[in-house]
Parts: C-alpha cells; sequence; structure tokens
C-alpha cells in the first residue's frame, strides 16, 4: 500500500479583487502517493499554478481566501496552519521548481550562493548547522548529481552566464537541496528550447527512480506531462475534470474537454486530419457558469449540464466529472 | 519556373557589441542565408532560441539592416531602395509578431490598429477606411463589436486575430509569422492555425512561418527550413524532412518533439557538451553532434548540398535518406 | 466567415456609440474608484479643488475685495482674527483672508504657467532624444545635464535679476529652470516604448516617424506627464512663493504668498496670523497637489490599474 503524501479535498479558492470575486478554484480533489508522477495539464486560467501554491500557502491571504477543503500533508491538514509550521513543510517535505530561471534567480549573487543560502534556511529550521565548506561541498555534489558538468566551477558562477537549461537544473538544485519527499514543478521547461526540455525531463524521471521522489508536473503541454508522467489531471477553469492513467487519458478520453484538447494539438506522426480547436473561450471566473463550468463550449451539452455542476465519478481506472461520460 | 515572389541571397547580419574597454564581441546572428518563397507558397522556418530566425524575419522586411546580402521581392532589390520607396514595398509583405500581448498599442482600439495600416498608407476616406475595417473583422471571426475594445480587454487569441487582421487589410502577397501562436493556448492555436490556413487560401498569400515548433510547422508548411545558430543546417519537403531528416540537429529536434501519444520516448541523453563556446571556422554544430567527424568538421563548415529528399542540407554527415536510421 | 461588404446602418452606428459609451463609463468607475478607496488621494482632490475654486472665484467671493490691491486702512492695521476678518489684517489694514484668498489665483497661475510651459519645451526635447538616439540624444542630454546642474533657485533668481522682478519674469524663469526634468522623464519613456513590440510592428507597416512619434510614443507619455506635472505644482508654488520671498516675484500691492511671508516676518511673533495663514495657504497647496499626484500615480500605473 503506497504511503498517501498529499491529499487535496474538495479545495475552493477565490480571490478577492476590484472587479468582484474571482473563482479560482472549485471543490478541486488530487492525490500524490510516495514515487507518483502525477502530471497536471490545463490551459490558462484552470487553476493548475495556483492550486500548486496553495499547497506551499505561498499564496498571500487577502485577496487569496479558501472558503473550503483541505490540503492534507501525511495525514494533517496544512491549509491555513501557521508560518511556523509552513516553514518545516516548505522545501524540506515538499519542493516547488518555477517556469522560468532567470527571473527565479537573483542575478546579484552567484547560484552557489544562492543555493547555499536555501540550504542554510532548511539547517536553521531542523536545527542543524553546518559549516560554510561543509555546505559548498554537499552543494557541488548534487549539482553534479544533476548533470551539471564542472560542478565546482558552476557554484561560481552568475546566472546570466549559464544556459538555460543549467539555470533550471540550478533551481532544481535549489528545490532539492531539502531533500524534500514531493516536488511540484511548474512548467519547468516552457522557457526553455525543446531540445535542451528533453534533458530537463529526463532528469526528472531518473530522480523519480533514484531518489524515489515524488513528483507532480504541471504544464500546457500534453506532450510533455505524459511523457514522464504516469496518472494525469486535467483541469479546466478551476475545476478537475478528468483523472486518468497517462496512457488511459490519451487513446481513450473520457471527458469532452480532453478530447477538445487532444484533437487540438498539432502532432508531428499525423498526416492526416484537421486540427479542431475548441470554440469559445474560457469563461470568466469572476461569474463562472452555474452547471458545468465546460458546457457552454461542450458540443455534447444538455440542459443538465448547464443546471448541475458535474462531480467526479468513477469510470473504469479514471475519474471524470461530466454527466455523460461513460456513454459515449 | 516562375520566379520567386521574395528570395534573399547570401543574407548575413553581424551584431557587435562592445564588451568593456577592451574589445568588441562580434554575434554572427545570421551567416549566410540563401532562401526563396514562391507565391502562394506556405514555408517554415524552424529553430530554438539563438538560431537567428527571428532576425532573418526583421532582416527580409529590412527592419534590421543586412551586413551583406541581397533580399529582392518580385524582382525588385530591395537592399537599393530609398527609404520612401521602402516603406512602401512593405505595405506587400506583411508581419504578425509572437506576443499577442505586446504588439497592439496599448492605447489604441482594436479598430483603429486594424485601420493603421490604412491610415499609413494614406488616400483613403474615413468611411471607406470604417467599412475596410468591419469587413476584416469578419473575415477573422470576431463581433463587430469588439472594434472598440482596447487590448486589455481582448483575450490572447483576440488580440492576435486583429493582428492578423491588420496584417492582412492591405492586401499583402506575403506574410511572415513569427511565432504566432506560441503565446498561446493549444484550443485556441488551433482556432488561429486554422484561421490562417483558410485565409491563406483564400487570399493566395505566401508565408513564411517561423516556430520552434516542429508539429506546427508539419501541419501548416509544405517546405521547411531548419536553422541553426545563424545557419540553414536542412531544407526540402516538410514531408521529407520530417520524416527522415538529413542532418544531425533536425533529427535531435524531431526526437525532443513529444507528441501526446502513448509510448512517446523521451529524447537521448546528449552525449556531448552542449555549451561550447563559438564554433571556429568549421560546423557550428559540432560541439553537439552525435555523428561528428573530428577534426574535420570542426575546421571545415559544411556548405549546403542536395539533400536526399530533394531539398538541401548542409553536413558532412548526413543521411542518405530512408535506408538510414534516422528521424522520427 | 468572409463577409460582405455592408453599408454602415444605424443599427451599426448605434451599437459602435453604445460600446464606447460602456467603455467610458467604466473608466469613470475607476477614476470613482480610486477616489474613494484611497484617503490620501480623496484628500489631495478635495484640497485641490478647493484651491481651484479659489483661484477661479476669488475676487468674487472675498469679503472685502477692495483690499486686494491693497487700500489703506490704518484704523484697522494688525487686528487679531476676529469674527469681520477671519484672517486678522495686515499693517496696512487689509483683509488677510482676502488678500490670501486673491492670492491663490496668483499662486496657481504661476505654478500651472511654470509646469505648462516645462512640459511644452521638455516633451518634444525629450521625445526627439529618446526617438532618435545617437548624437541628438548626447546633444539633448548635455544641455539637459548642464541646467540640471545649476542650481534651480539660484538660477532663476539670477534670471529674473537679469530680466526684472515681476511675475512675468519670475515664471520665465522658472519655466527655464523646470524643463530639463521632463526631457529627463519622456526620454526615459520613450527610451523604454520604443523596444515594445508594436512599435515595431508600426514601422513594418511603413510608418513615418513623425506618424510613430505622435502617434504611438506620445500617448504613453501622457501618463507620466500627467502624473509629474501635478507633482510639479506644488513644487511649482512654493518656488514661486520663495521668489516672491525675497522680493523677485509680484510687485506689491498684487497679493502673493511669498511676498506676504516677507512682510509677516518683520511682524513675528506678536503679530502671528499675518505669518501663519498664508504660510499654512502653501502648505495646503503644496500638500494637495503631491497627494493628488501620488493618487493618480496609483491610477494611472499600468500594473495596479486593473485592466
Amino acid at each position: 500500500m503506497t504511503v498517501p503524501l498529499l491529499e487535496v479535498r474538495k479545495l475552493s479558492l477565490q480571490f478577492r479583487t476590484f472587479d468582484g470575486v474571482y473563482q479560482a478554484l472549485d471543490r478541486v480533489d488530487l492525490d500524490v502517493a510516495a514515487g507518483d508522477t502525477v502530471g497536471i495539464v490545463g490551459e490558462t486560467g484552470c487553476g493548475k499554478s495556483v492550486l500548486a501554491k496553495s499547497v506551499l500557502g505561498l499564496l498571500p491571504s487577502p485577496p487569496a481566501h479558501y472558503p473550503g477543503g483541505e490540503i492534507r500533508w501525511r495525514g494533517a491538514n496544512i491549509l491555513g496552519a501557521p508560518e511556523s509550521r509552513l516553514r518545516e513543510v516548505r522545501g524540506l517535505q515538499v519542493a516547488m521548481v518555477f517556469q522560468d530561471p532567470m527571473t527565479f534567480l537573483d542575478p546579484l549573487y552567484t547560484v552557489g550562493d544562492q543555493v547555499r543560502e536555501v540550504v542554510r534556511q532548511h539547517d536553521r529550521v531542523r536545527h542543524a548547522r553546518r559549516g560554510k565548506a561543509e555546505i559548498r561541498r554537499g552543494v557541488i555534489e548534487l549539482f553534479a548529481r544533476l548533470g551539471l558538468r564542472d560542478a565546482g566551477r558552476v557554484y561560481d558562477m552568475y546566472p546570466h552566464q549559464l544556459s538555460g537549461g543549467m539555470r533550471q537544473r540550478v533551481l532544481i538544485a535549489m528545490a532539492l537541496s531539502g531533500q524534500p519527499q514531493l516536488l511540484i514543478a511548474d512548467e519547468p521547461t516552457t522557457a526553455l528550447d525543446v531540445t535542451v526540455q528533453g534533458q530537463i525531463l529526463r532528469l526528472l524521471q531518473t530522480l523519480v527512480e533514484e531518489m524515489s521522489l515524488a513528483i507532480v508536473l504541471i504544464s500546457h503541454d500534453l506532450g510533455v506531462v505524459t511523457s514522464i508522467c504516469r496518472r494525469v489531471v486535467v483541469m479546466y477553469a478551476g475545476t478537475v475534470v478528468e483523472t486518468a492513467a497517462a496512457s488511459d487519458l490519451l487513446t481513450a478520453p473520457l471527458h469532452p474537454y480532453t478530447r477538445g484538447l487532444l484533437s487540438a494539438v498539432p502532432r508531428l506522426a499525423d498526416t492526416a486530419g484537421t486540427l479542431r480547436g475548441i470554440p469559445g473561450q474560457i469563461p470568466n471566473l469572476l461569474a463562472p457558469p452555474a452547471g458545468c463550468r465546460f458546457a457552454p463550449r461542450c458540443p455534447t451539452a444538455t440542459s443538465l449540464c448547464q443546471r448541475e455542476r458535474p462531480e467526479l465519478r468513477i469510470i473504469g481506472g479514471s475519474a471524470v466529472a461530466c454527466h455523460h461520460a461513460g456513454a459515449a | 519556373m516562375t520566379s520567386p515572389l521574395l528570395e534573399a541571397d547570401g543574407l548575413r547580419k553581424v551584431f557587435t557589441t562592445r564588451s568593456g574597454v577592451r574589445g568588441r564581441h562580434a554575434n554572427v546572428a545570421v551567416d549566410d542565408v540563401t532562401l526563396s518563397i514562391a507565391a502562394g507558397e506556405r514555408v517554415g522556418l524552424v529553430g530554438e532560441s539563438g538560431s537567428g530566425k527571428s532576425t532573418v524575419a526583421r532582416l527580409l522586411l529590412r527592419l534590421v539592416e543586412p551586413t551583406a546580402g541581397a533580399i529582392r521581392f518580385e524582382g525588385q532589390d530591395l537592399m537599393a531602395l530609398p527609404e520612401a520607396e521602402l516603406r512602401r514595398l512593405r505595405r506587400h509583405m506583411a508581419m504578425v509578431f509572437q506576443n499577442p500581448h505586446t504588439s497592439l498599442h496599448p492605447r489604441m482600439t482594436a479598430a483603429q490598429s486594424v485601420a493603421e495600416p490604412l491610415r499609413i498608407a494614406g488616400g483613403v476616406g474615413g468611411e471607406t477606411i470604417t467599412r475596410r475595417v468591419a469587413e476584416m473583422f469578419d473575415l477573422i471571426g470576431l463581433p463587430r463589436s469588439f472594434r472598440y475594445r482596447y487590448p486589455h480587454e481582448l483575450s490572447g487569441g483576440q488580440k492576435q486575430r486583429i493582428s492578423i487582421a491588420r496584417a492582412l487589410i492591405l492586401r499583402p502577397r506575403l506574410m511572415i509569422l513569427d511565432e504566432p501562436t506560441s503565446a498561446l493556448d493549444v484550443s485556441v492555436q488551433a482556432q488561429i492555425l486554422e484561421l490562417l490556413l483558410s485565409l491563406q487560401q483564400e487570399l493566395a498569400l505566401a508565408f513564411l512561418f517561423i516556430s520552434h515548433n516542429l508539429a506546427v510547422v508539419r501541419y501548416t508548411c509544405t517546405r521547411v527550413l531548419v536553422m541553426y545558430r545563424g545557419a540553414i543546417v536542412e531544407q526540402g519537403e516538410t514531408r521529407h524532412v520530417l520524416a527522415q531528416p538529413a542532418h544531425p540537429y533536425t533529427q535531435s529536434l524531431l526526437a525532443a518533439t513529444l507528441d501526446p501519444v502513448p509510448g512517446a520516448k523521451l529524447p537521448a541523453p546528449e552525449v556531448v557538451d552542449g555549451d561550447g563556446g563559438d564554433a571556429g571556422s568549421g560546423c557550428r554544430y559540432c560541439q553537439r553532434c552525435p555523428r561528428r567527424m573530428l577534426p574535420y568538421c570542426r575546421e571545415v563548415a559544411p556548405v549546403p548540398v542536395p539533400a536526399w529528399h530533394g531539398g538541401q542540407v548542409a553536413c558532412h554527415a548526413a543521411s542518405d535518406g530512408p535506408s538510414e536510421q534516422g528521424g522520427h | 466567415m468572409s463577409g460582405q461588404s455592408l453599408p454602415l446602418t444605424a443599427a451599426m452606428a448605434a451599437e459602435e456609440r453604445q460600446a464606447r459609451r460602456a467603455h467610458r463609463l467604466r473608466q469613470l468607475r475607476l477614476w470613482r474608484r480610486l477616489f474613494t478607496r484611497s484617503f490620501s488621494s480623496a484628500l489631495g482632490l478635495a484640497i485641490v479643488t478647493v484651491f481651484l475654486v479659489f483661484a477661479a472665484f476669488g475676487p468674487w467671493i472675498a469679503p472685502y475685495p477692495a483690499d486686494a490691491m491693497g487700500a489703506v486702512n490704518m484704523k484697522l492695521s494688525l487686528h487679531p482674527p476676529n469674527w469681520q476678518h477671519w484672517f486678522g489684517t495686515d499693517e496696512m489694514g487689509n483683509d488677510l483672508l482676502t488678500r490670501v484668498l486673491v492670492g491663490t489665483r496668483t499662486s496657481l497661475q504661476i505654478g500651472l504657467t511654470i509646469t505648462l510651459g516645462a512640459a511644452a519645451i521638455g516633451t518634444p526635447l525629450g521625445l526627439l532624444s529618446g526617438y532618435v538616439g545617437g548624437g541628438t540624444r548626447a546633444a539633448i542630454m548635455s544641455l539637459t545635464d548642464l541646467f540640471l546642474s545649476m542650481p534651480g533657485l539660484v538660477l532663476a533668481i539670477a534670471i529674473v535679476a537679469a530680466l526684472g522682478p515681476g511675475i512675468t519674469n519670475a515664471t520665465i524663469a522658472l519655466a527655464i529652470v523646470w524643463w530639463p526634468g521632463y526631457v529627463r522623464l519622456i526620454d526615459a519613456k520613450t527610451l523604454s516604448v520604443k523596444e515594445e513590440p508594436y512599435i515595431e510592428v508600426a514601422r513594418s507597416l511603413g510608418a513615418s516617424r513623425a506618424r510613430i512619434l505622435f502617434r504611438y510614443l506620445l500617448p504613453n507619455c501622457v501618463s507620466p506627464l500627467i502624473v509629474k506635472a501635478s507633482m510639479d505644482m506644488g513644487a511649482a508654488i512654493l518656488a514661486a512663493a520663495g521668489l516672491g520671498f525675497i522680493g523677485l516675484g509680484a510687485r506689491a500691492p498684487t497679493p502673493e504668498w511669498g511676498a506676504m511671508l516677507s512682510i509677516a516676518r518683520g511682524y513675528l511673533p506678536q503679530w502671528w496670523w499675518y505669518a501663519v495663514f498664508p504660510g499654512t495657504a502653501i502648505y495646503l497647496s503644496v500638500l494637495g497637489f503631491n497627494l493628488l499626484g501620488d493618487g493618480l500615480r496609483d491610477m494611472l500605473d499600468p500594473r495596479t490599474s486593473s485592466g
């Protein structure tokens, strides 16, 4: 029986803005067990990034507001936990890697110093003390493990002297320096060249195997997510619409949105067929539709769909939030 | 054989930056690029960051002055034209830029942006302008009421449609698109690509479609040019180049493009050091190339030769075609 | 999807007007929201409005209009604030409230002229230097630096001393001292906007330099200009009062806060009201403009204004 690490239950998130209340997340569920590779896929406004940030309590509390739900880490609820508790979790148990390495690294300090700073933070929380030289050695070792050649030299380099791929490896090093059990990677390859992307994804896969790290990989790119994740969660407009094993999702998608996404992605291998976009646009989350949030754009929507928000139902090995799934 | 619409011969662009008191650093962004586009043809230009593809686009419009080389549009030598003539010729070559959020003037309404080319060209009355703008809105599939919206009131896809309308209002013969869908969601991208293809057909436009995404290029272009660090390494018919590429770089690009299909494999780890400095006089891809033959490749720059697929390839170790193990 | 050419129908024209109106309403909502949300901005706006009213209607609402230009009433000389003279009287027996009120017009007038004049000189120079760059920019910036390196008030004094005292000359002097600030601001803004993709788009469409300057760059400068101008008003008023204080501004008997303060100095501390009220007027007007400027900046900052 795998150990459940992260359990998000019916999480709802609202933002109080000038224009009204923005319903960013609506009763979202997510499960990650030890060694899992879970991908979260969705387009703009689906809430995948804020979901990740919520796990680590990174959203400032006004304007963010959680009207309901729980975030359980190893059984204990950390939603709304005090800073002291969150600091024990951040970096040491759950770490996050962000999208654009250039903006997340301070240009004025060497990358080695920045990672060392993080390590010292962790040590403080753990009430450990390590000398500068010892930390430096540890960081260089970590750099080497993450594929940074000539790690000793890289330690003393500044972010602008490194390539995009190297910077992302540094960010990953920062994230792993606390030896977390779960790594959340939010669009880690989006800002990178496609040839570098492959290397970073391979690195993440290796980390899962060698360090039995659980990974949540967030991306708008279905190809990226399904390449290394065993399970995929599809989000739309703040809700989870489908959760399935990657292979099942790709061969037999259950939710109309997933199907729409798959038919909209241009592929190398396809020699025939037109791309079909999804007509319409994402709903305004200041005033989301009452029933299923995808109903206005769904080719198979009925009046039931417009009235009632569908709950996630289990069909086979997947979960779908659609009134008509399984019947198609 | 009809004369091509646009021809570029030996285009070269060198950016010199002053580094410190000591010296200048020359960055060869575009190195001896020769290409031609026939009327109504859809040509793709593929490359990663630093490949020079965006610079090529700007050189073709002389938005950036070439260091060397010739550009001919419908037989006319662009380099010889005085500023005023050049400005008039630019109306036949329109450009759509990548980031829809910054391509529109924030204080101009959508209608004003679309009308700009007409106003700049002059000689068109107010009523005619209003009518032509309304027609363009119909053409790009936006409701006419959107004319009075400001960019911040439009979504990314809508903004990109406005950019396209603005590019097409003078009925150019060539449209250069610099990553027109990279900043858009997948479902919106599909809509825009479909729009572009149908417009291309309807208006008999020639395309130069610049992208880093091979799948998108496969979908939209009949011919493709692959660039790496300023040079065209391979060109030919899309279906051939992407099926069995002759150049090792194209192969690595192909391997790195992840289609959302079950069992998609991550590209093999890069065996060679990728982050080296400038190449000497030899092949620019030498440092990363799995097929390099040292010291030959490092010293002798490859020239474009006919490739197995009828196009061209610049490589000493080019694949000979379907008989070789290569490609996707 | 391709439409036929439709004539402009009345329905379409009406739809156009409605869309424009909706947009304007939203803008107004934003403005209103700003001033109701931020107390300091609202306060700033209120103060400035009050002073504007005084400037516009001063001579008509003043209780003793004759005193505005210095009637002599020795019997009323130096009376403390009372029910007939809310601010008391000065040494000539003039009602101080009247003189302060009418002085508003003088001060605000000078302030506005200085600011507008400086903006009118500085903005085109800034646009030119930012957009053209190279030698032109070097030349304009050197000139600007030259002026900026001279202590402003001292330079103004020198100019006024050369031209002769008086409101007009004081205004000219201060405008000459003020314009470099605008050049710097507009130059910086132009430099940053110049790189924006939509400028490149305009060039690719064949827009002339002039068009880009006026149609694309200038509108982007309006916001920072408004903010700077409103904050400068405060400083301009202060500078004008400063010149008046040393006798280089308005000539007697024109009521001017700085000049009044200069004379009032000799009557401190016993006849305190003579200095306090003009001084407070200066203080409040400067405060008002500064607060207003802050509020405008927060509102016009594209990051904080929603949408």
